[in-house]
């Protein structure tokens, strides 16, 4: 009799023949494959300590171990923007920085021209008045060192316009100190006619517009006689010069004078263009 | 005897709380299976290790012999442990791990079959009388009368096991709950909804059954299994 008295519902010999008999296992590679996933669903754990109660049992394991773990889950792509802001701004401050550079190159580099103070010029100012540039050429044409100056400036890249033309102007000022009547008369046509920005406010601005106009005519009828008066006075101070056989400064006077005007030596007396064409810069 | 939900659970807990105050990884193969699972869910995967060695074998053969097919049953046995992975941070320790493992397992079955249609555990009662004598008859008789005793040892084990597959589901379960995973019989009430009393009742009906067919086969060995 193999049953056994206080277990009927188990049998000795079939135990024993189905513990001999009932050895299959899974394969290896289930094995494998099973243990593989149990070690990676754990290996981003940290081996923390198991939080305990008041009694020194353990509670709640899984709750600590996830936000042990948490710090180290949000700070990569916290690193990644701040890593690509930080490249943003050096790259937003290094490109405005390189445009103001190139431009004032060309514009403070080129010789300011030597202009005469007019308490000079009303010295050399004949009586008579020279024959001067014809009115409507005066009046039409701008001023060619102002007019160089607001073509480079027009032509060069300005990100921040306002504060580009005060730099080149700051630049003109210091390199070449002049009176304060051209200085004045200089400024105001600057400002209206090399000014875009305040061009667009004119613009946009219907009641400021007329004054930007009576600016910019106002500054226009200034500047061209002022020029006139220059060029004439320029050149009877060089004839005098000459005349005086102070050549040195006679030469200086037209390179000054040249470097305003293109054709000055074409404006000279004709008994000064012999000795204009020796003088070399 | 089950101890209490309660006790398993402050005796697990301080089981862990003393493993890992010592510090001591290697000495999980004395941990319960209770604390072992403590200690994979706070992260130590070597303590998978061990649990998964102690029951690999006996859930193995509980899937293999309710699905009959080493490719089904390889397949739900990895879906099981793998539920049990990703469970081991809601794992509390109320009852025993086996319990709680081979519950996971039966409902992996009761899905399979749900899914091809069949409902084993529906006729639990079913004593299954006729269907356990056509699948031990259909046995080769030259093998059942291999006259090596190391042969006829095997035979009878495969003699055995056909038997169990012609079992009632119910009674195979119980069955195999009681012998491959070492449940009694309160844990295999609890864990198949039914009451102590039906447990017995469907393990008695089990052995008697496979005695009765283990001696039919093998009338000359009559004496020894009565």
């Amino acid at each position: 009799m193999s049953n056994l008295p206080d277990n009927p519902e188990r049998d000795a010999r079939i135990n024993a023949l189905w513990r001999e008999h009932s050895t299959q296992l899974p394969s290896a590679a289930l094995d494998a494959a099973i243990l593989a996933a149990a070690h990676r669903a754990v290996d981003s754990q940290p081996m923390g300590s198991v939080p305990q109660d008041g009694d020194g049992n353990a509670r709640n394991i899984a709750t600590p171990v996830r936000a042990a773990t948490r710090p180290q889950r949000w700070w990569m792509p916290l690193a990644a923007a701040a890593t690509i802001g930080a490249i943003a701004i050096g790259v937003l401050q290094t490109v405005p920085q390189e445009q103001p550079d190139m431009a004032p190159a060309a514009t403070i580099t080129r010789p300011a021209p030597t202009l005469i103070p007019p308490q000079e010029m009303s010295a050399f100012v004949p009586a008579v008045p020279a024959p001067a540039l014809p009115h409507a050429e005066a009046d039409t044409a701008p001023p060619k060192t102002l007019g160089r100056l607001a073509a480079t400036t027009h032509a060069a890249p300005q990100p921040f316009p306002a504060e580009k033309k005060n730099e080149a102007a700051d630049a003109m000022t210091a390199q070449a100190p002049r009176a304060p009547a051209m200085d004045d008369a200089r400024q105001r046509s600057t400002v209206a006619q090399d000014s875009p920005a305040r061009d667009e406010v004119a613009r946009g601005a219907p009641m400021a517009s007329g004054a930007a106009v009576l600016a910019k005519s106002r500054a226009s009828a200034e500047s061209a006689p002022m020029k006139a008066v220059d060029v004439d006075a320029t050149i009877m101070r060089i004839r005098k010069l000459h005349d005086d056989g102070k050549l040195g400064e006679a030469a200086k006077e037209l390179l000054a004078l040249r470097a305003v005007i293109p054709d000055a030596d074409a404006r000279l007396p004709p008994e000064l263009r012999a000795w204009a064409a020796t003088v070399k810069p | 005897m089950v101890a209490p939900p309660d006790s398993v659970s402050t005796s697990v807990s301080t089981s862990v709380s003393k493993s890992v105050a010592a510090g001591a990884t290697d000495t999980f193969a004395e941990d319960s299976d209770e604390a072992l699972m403590l200690s994979y869910a706070a992260g130590r995967a070597s303590a998978f290790d061990v649990l998964y060695a102690r029951h690999k074998g006996g859930v193995y053969r509980y899937l293999l012999r309710h699905c009959g097919s080493a490719g089904t049953a390889d397949e739900l046995f990895q879906d099981v442990w793998m539920s049990a992975i990703r469970a081991r941070e809601r794992y509390t320790p109320t009852a025993k791990f086996s319990t709680w493992l081979y519950t996971l397992a039966r409902h992996r079955l009761v899905d399979h079959w749900r899914a091809n249609g069949q409902a084993k555990f529906v006729s639990i009662d079913d004593d299954g009388d006729q269907g356990t004598r056509a699948t031990v008859e259909a046995l080769p008789a030259a093998r059942r009368e291999e006259p090596d005793a190391r042969a006829a040892t095997r035979q009878l084990g495969e003699q055995l096991r056909a038997a169990l597959d012609t079992l009632p589901a119910a009674q195979r379960d119980a069955f195999l709950l009681q012998h491959e995973g070492g449940l009694s019989l309160a844990e295999i009430g609890e864990l198949t909804g039914v009451g102590m009393e039906t447990v017995k009742s469907r393990l008695r009906y089990a052995v008697a059954k496979l005695r009765s067919e283990l001696i039919s086969l093998n009338p000359s060995q009559r004496e020894e299994w009565r």
